[in-house]
């Protein structure tokens, strides 16, 4: 483009494109013109004149350009753009309303849970229990390898930390009793849940996300099959499974990589270390782990779900979605074990 | 005469040992509403993606006197400012409003102040004679068809040359498809682009193109206008153009 200025009046010459229009805009702030003169352009595109348009100046045209322009005049609104624009306070009472909300749906989701889990209970032809078989496999029998070898690590970080300080006291025998009641009470079943967490709930929900942005949930239902029975059941029904089978291996896993590091590091043998682990532990120790396990499996399970279906149809929202549905359940996880803390307590377990 | 735009010479397009395209060669000119023609799997959207350089070929694809396979990077971005391109799906971004669709690709191109580029916008969207009140409109919040003028919207935004349409009207209904018809010959009249579109519909074939190609078999059957292809001696066009939904189309259009 090349601008010439001329008894107030702008002659542009070459290439007159929405590349351009920096450029002339910066130019006609600075100078005083009446027209602008087009008609020596080589090309011409639409984006050019609109902008030509909203300076009001006087066009001169060839005849070649008329039409053009013509079309964009047609075309051109000259009403102000609507946009939606919100304050503050609006953002924060829309968002408290939009959390209030998401709460009280997943109440709603619970409620449905419990009345159409009675009804499968009534029905149990309706279990499909193909797909509970494939989804331990996925989500249970699959975390197997990443799950032992957490355990195993933690178990051998905790003797470890331990062995220093018992090491001065001489009390090199009472790491048995360390690894093993914090593995089997806390650690094992909180390992799982969170590693669950990640891997199952942020799967379930993307999984029932995107069969609900491309419409294979209505498909379901237009069927006469109840959603619950395929997305919701078989996949509660399945971490009630692999969770208290995961936390026994992560509690086996755990106190033999406490085994190893007391071998290495304090010098306790297996032998010992097992006629200890009688004392140190009862099956109280291992029911206190153990009876989280439904409370956590049914909670990554249906956030994950629940997270799913409250999915909008963009491509953004199944994002969110994940990111909500592994961070609430990690939360509910974690919450869960606190109240269960506290239960055991009163209960002297 | 008429300069030809698009100019494919012996192009090749294999995904690995498979051969998709192979000895292609079409004429496009200037100014002018081109049908790729074929059956379904045929090769039509590799032609046209070999053409919008998302498909590595061989062979010589010429846009507007420049060898696609041999230009460098800088004439390449500049080819690809000249086109348009609106796929099957519409492909609008979902995160997205429409305004915020279309205003994509000038402010990836420019840095304009908002408010040009929105009067940009909205000159766009009217042009291909949507409202103003899609603009806060998320994609799926619009129908089918406004889905596609959208997406038709955003492809014209930088004023390209040359603009390509992967099936413009296949799941609008017949009045739509018209209106879409419609704006496309208008567009291509009034500021002179030249339209390659992907089209299984009859209506649009003899209704708004001038010239078209068939591809079957990996070539090019044949080239011409829309009655020069009707009356081509293929077994599949005949089953197109006379088969049972062929014949219904020429029995309602004696009526």
């Amino acid at each position: 483009m090349r601008l010439e200025l001329e008894d107030k009046r702008i002659k542009l010459f070459g290439n007159l494109t929405y590349r351009e229009i920096k450029e002339i805009d910066r130019y006609i702030k600075k100078v005083i013109f009446n027209e602008i003169d087009l008609s020596n352009a080589e090309t011409l595109d639409t984006s050019f004149i609109v902008y030509l348009l909203r300076t009001n100046k006087k066009l001169i045209i060839s005849e070649k350009q008329k039409q053009l322009i013509k079309i964009v005049k047609e075309n051109l609104k000259n009403r102000p753009l609507e946009i939606r624009k919100t304050g503050f306070f609006y953002d924060v009472g829309f968002s408290t309303i939009d959390k209030l909300k998401r709460l009280y749906y997943f109440l709603v989701f619970l409620g449905e849970i419990f009345i159409k889990g009675l009804e499968l209970i009534l029905n149990p032809k309706r279990v499909r229990f193909k797909m509970i078989v494939k989804d331990v496999e996925l989500m249970g029998f699959n975390a197997i390898p990443i799950l032992a070898t957490i355990s195993f690590l933690i178990g051998a970080v905790i003797a470890y930390h331990g062995a220093i300080r018992l090491k001065q006291f001489g009390a090199n025998i009472f790491v048995v009793d360390l690894v093993s009641v914090s593995v089997l009470r806390e650690l094992g079943p909180l390992i799982v849940a969170i590693l669950l967490a990640g891997r199952s709930a942020s799967s379930y929900t993307t999984q029932i996300g995107i069969m609900k942005v491309t419409e294979e949930i209505d498909v379901i239902k237009t069927m006469g099959v109840e959603p619950f029975d395929v997305l919701v059941f078989p996949k509660i029904i399945s971490m009630l499974i692999s969770v208290p089978l995961l936390i026994i291996l992560a509690d086996v896993s755990g106190v033999i990589g406490g085994m190893v590091v007391a071998k290495m590091s304090l010098g306790v043998t297996l032998r010992d270390f097992i006629l200890r682990l009688h004392h140190a532990i009862s099956i109280k120790t291992f029911l206190a782990g153990i009876l989280k396990a439904p409370a956590f499996a049914f909670l990554i399970a249906t956030i994950g779900s629940f997270e799913g279906f409250r999915t909008q149809k963009n491509v953004e929202s199944i994002g969110e979605s994940v990111t909500i549905s592994v961070v609430d359940s990690i939360f509910a996880v974690i919450i869960a074990d606190a109240i269960f803390s506290v239960i055991f307590r009163w209960l002297g377990i | 005469m008429v300069r030809n735009i698009i100019k494919v010479r012996n192009l090749k397009v294999s995904y690995g040992n498979r051969v998709v395209l192979d000895e292609i060669n079409i004429n496009i000119k200037e100014r002018e509403i081109y049908t790729i023609l074929g059956k379904s799997g045929s090769g039509k959207t590799t032609l046209m993606r070999a053409i919008l350089m998302l498909e590595k070929s061989k062979g010589i694809i010429e846009v507007m006197g420049m060898d696609l396979n041999k230009a460098n990077r800088e004439e390449r971005e500049r080819i690809k400012r000249a086109y348009g391109v609106m796929f099957q799906a519409a492909s609008l971004f979902t995160s997205l409003t429409i305004g915020e669709n279309l205003a994509v690709p000038l402010k990836e191109n420019t840095n304009l102040n908002n408010d040009i580029v929105f009067d940009i916008v909205r000159f766009k969207l009217s042009l291909v004679g949507l409202d103003d009140y899609v603009f806060d409109l998320y994609p799926y919040e619009l129908s089918g068809g406004m889905r596609k003028k959208a997406a038709l919207a955003r492809a014209l935004v930088l004023d390209p040359k040359i603009i390509f349409l992967d099936e413009p009207t296949s799941g609008l209904d017949p009045v739509s498809a018209d209106d879409f018809d419609r704006t496309i010959v208008e567009l291509n009249k009034l500021l002179g682009i030249t339209v390659i579109m992907i089209t299984h519909d009859l209506d649009s074939f003899f209704g708004i193109s001038n010239r078209a190609c068939v591809i079957r078999d990996k070539k090019v059957l044949a080239e011409g206008s829309p009655y020069d292809i009707m009356h081509q001696d293929d077994e599949w066009l005949k089953k197109l153009f006379f088969g049972d939904r062929g014949k219904k189309f020429t029995q309602w259009n004696q009526r």
